[in-house]
């Protein structure tokens, strides 16, 4: 038994890590109700069993140069990844494109309804100090302040 | 000995990420939503990645290294695009009619592949045998349903519920709306 063929076994065993999280990826994409918890399986191989791979890679190449270009792959990754899922998540909670009976707790919720609740004093107050020549003015500021929701 | 565990470790790893991207493919036809269509294709993309890497392993080769590098840098652009368009709609209640069409015609489109005969049949059946459906687990799809008439006049209704088997003959396209299409024809 040679440490060639040893790191070789390694390498393997990383390989089928990294295949059984793109599997189990698949099936959480599949059995799970909603986009949320769908994002939740989709995300697992993107950086664990990418991780697994570039090791086995690295353990069969045993150079260098080779390591010095898996680097990046796995900083790429890493950089981009929580983007997207960030962005997917932030879509889905808008769209409400997630199961409200299956979270436990929502944090968002109580921010939203305090700055909707600010936002109609302030336009309360507005309204009584104003005369309703502002009216006009006023709507547009209310249509600019939804408009980037 | 030990080169025998590896070859079958191979195998399996082969089954796994043919599985996965089985999986990953369902759900982009599938649907319902675009959201669900973008994650699953995510998935779908990481696979690639990691089966490139495995298939480098495999072969004892270092040549697809910028290969793996250019995707995992340019995946973010799909993802973030489509994410970005799903957050300028507003509740779900003013959802497009083109989600709720594309929802329409992705499981008519999954379900009609499921329903023939033949190898890709057989691995849509089983899939979806999996599947736990919306309308029955989700608690989604019954919402988007019941706003679709409120989008249509009574002509249109008729039209779309009598035109939805005939859809089924269409390909999976995830924006394929015709209903939309044919409404804006003069």
């Amino acid at each position: 038994m040679t440490l060639d063929s040893v790191l070789d076994l390694v390498a393997a065993v990383c390989l089928l890590l990294g295949a059984f999280l793109a599997f189990a990826a698949g099936v959480g994409v599949i059995r799970f109700p909603d986009a949320l918890s769908r994002l939740h399986a989709a995300t697992k191989p993107q950086i664990l069993g990418l991780v697994f791979i570039v090791v086995a890679i690295a353990l069969t190449a045993r150079s260098w140069t080779t390591l010095l270009a898996l680097v990046p792959v796995l900083l790429f990754q890493m950089l981009t990844a929580p983007i997207a899922a960030h962005m997917v998540g932030r879509a889905a909670y808008r769209t409400d494109n997630f199961r409200r009976d299956l979270s436990i707790v929502d944090d968002l919720e109580e921010a939203i309804d305090r700055a909707t609740k600010e936002l109609a004093e302030q336009a309360a107050a507005e309204g009584e100090a104003e005369g309703e020549a502002e009216s006009a003015a006023e709507d547009d500021e209310q249509a600019t302040r939804e408009a980037p929701r | 000995m030990i080169d025998g565990v590896i070859e079958a470790i191979f195998i399996v790893v082969g089954v796994l990420f043919t599985a996965g991207a089985f999986l990953a493919l369902y759900r982009i036809v599938r649907g319902p939503t675009i959201l669900d269509r973008v994650i699953a294709s995510d998935v779908l993309l990481t696979t690639l990645i990691l089966v490139v890497g495995a298939e480098m392993v495999y072969n004892g080769h270092t040549r697809t290294v910028p290969m793996m590098l250019v995707m995992a840098a340019t995946a973010i652009f799909g993802t973030i695009t489509v994410a970005r368009y799903v957050s300028t709609h507003d509740g779900p209640g003013e959802r497009g009619l083109e989600t709720i069409g594309a929802v329409a015609s992705g499981r008519a489109a999954a379900d009609h592949v499921a329903t023939t005969t033949g190898p890709i049949a057989g691995i849509a059946a089983a899939i979806s045998a999996l599947d736990p459906l919306p309308g029955d687990g989700t608690g989604i799809q019954p919402l988007a349903e019941e706003r679709f008439d409120e989008f249509l006049d009574e002509a249109e209704q008729v039209a779309l519920h009598e035109d939805l088997p005939p859809e089924a003959e269409e390909p999976a396209q995830d924006e394929g709306s015709p209903e939309l299409g044919r409404e804006e024809k003069p």
